[in-house]
């Protein structure tokens, strides 16, 4: 084998180890979420409160309501039963086949699971290893689908209030600012600066019977959490632990761009019902085409590093 | 729990992926600065590497090359 062989087999060899087919493979249908090494057991959950597990699932079976509207990527997507219960202790129902472990059923990212109580700590261990970040609450679901909403964007004007209210960095609380405009200059969508201020507006609006939809960062104090009506609806990082009975649930961290990019597209929706079936959508959209965005800029990079090389060996190769 | 490989093409990935997270470890623009020089430099060397294979000096190509290998599976 001679040297230049020797040396694109290392490259080789250190492309494979970095970028290999299964993570393309993942990145094109949606990588799962961004957050890292960030523990994502749910019975340890990297909160940032702390983290509290999972109940315990009592005996209860789970449905799924007929897919709602949404993108049909492929004609695998649309072929899909949604049809998802548990028949026993022992035995589950999911896409037409029958399986014993709940740890067995290959859930899709798209899938819109019903449950009827707060998922178990290996229950969302599984359902974030395939992907699945939202789960729904049935008896919410049930009462409040045909709902009119308000949402309350906890958010502040300036970058030190900012800083406080998500934990970032002076550079990502720009970002934040930057990508959030259109949600702060949307009229629909009530701004608030504080957690007093948002418990407030949200029961004002519950007085309205409309249902609050509150965004916010989940770091508040345990001792505060009280302060939530078991009606209002929650968009945070595992808002299981703040109401794990609230209409959508989210089971792991959440991405703040691709929450406000999905409130954004998801606002003029009548409905608590068409608004999830939107913002759910569009925040694995939004995901999805992010992991793309990334992988076709590393097959470019790769690709104009080997160029670089064949261009030097070319016009450098001994006669 | 023994890895068999270490933590820079992780870290590198993370780094280049991130995005806004409330709370948590946060990547600042130092850390960003640092793995865009991490690919730079990476990249003059396999360019380094290459140009010295082809002119016949294969001892420190491949010094080069395997520097550069241990040096990311690290």
């Amino acid at each position: 084998m001679n040297h230049s062989s020797t040396l694109f087999c290392s490259i080789g060899i250190f492309f494979l180890v970095g970028i290999n087919p299964a993570v393309c493979t993942k990145a094109f249908k949606g990588c799962k979420s961004t957050a890292g090494d960030v523990g994502r057991q749910a019975g340890k959950q990297a909160s940032h409160t702390g983290g509290k597990a999972g109940k315990e699932l009592g005996e209860a079976v789970i449905h799924t309501d007929p897919p709602p509207l949404q993108e049909i990527r492929t004609a695998e997507d649309a072929k899909r039963s949604k049809s998802y219960s548990k028949n026993s202790e022992s035995s589950y129902h999911y896409n037409n086949q029958e399986y014993t472990r709940f740890q067995d059923i290959p859930f899709h990212t798209t899938d819109q699971l019903l449950f009827d109580h707060a998922p178990t700590a290996s229950e969302a261990q599984h359902l974030i290893k395939r992907g699945v970040k939202f789960i729904y609450n049935s008896s919410a679901y049930t009462h409040q689908k045909d709902s009119r909403y308000r949402i309350v964007y906890l958010i502040a004007g300036d970058v030190p209030s900012v800083k406080t209210l998500y934990d970032v960095d002076d550079l990502n609380a720009k970002r934040l600012l930057f990508f959030s405009a259109n949600l702060i200059n949307n009229e629909k969508i009530i701004k608030v600066s504080s957690l007093q201020e948002m418990f407030a507006k949200q029961n004002e609006i519950l007085g309205e019977n409309e249902i609050p939809v509150l965004v916010f960062h989940n770091n508040i104090e345990s001792s505060l959490i009280g302060n939530f009506n078991k009606a209002s609806n929650i968009i945070t990082c595992n808002s299981f632990e703040v109401n794990p009975e609230a209409y959508l649930t989210s089971l792991d961290l959440l991405d703040l761009r691709a929450i406000v990019e999905a409130v954004n597209s998801s606002y003029h929706t009548q409905t608590l019902g068409e608004f999830y079936d939107s913002f759910t959508s569009s925040y694995y959209t939004h995901m999805n085409s992010y992991h793309q965005q990334n992988t076709l800029i590393y097959l470019g990079g790769g690709l104009v590093v080997g160029g670089g090389v064949y261009a030097i060996a070319y016009y450098n190769k001994k006669p | 729990m023994i890895k068999l490989f270490g933590t820079t093409l992780s870290e590198t990935k993370k780094v280049l992926e991130s995005r806004i997270h409330a709370g948590g470890e946060q990547v600042t623009q130092e850390d960003k600065n640092k793995i865009i020089g991490r690919i730079v430099i990476t990249c003059l060397m396999i360019f380094l590497a290459t140009y010295l294979f082809t002119t016949g000096k294969d001892a420190p190509a491949g010094t080069i090359v395997g520097a550069i290998v241990g040096y990311w599976i690290k």
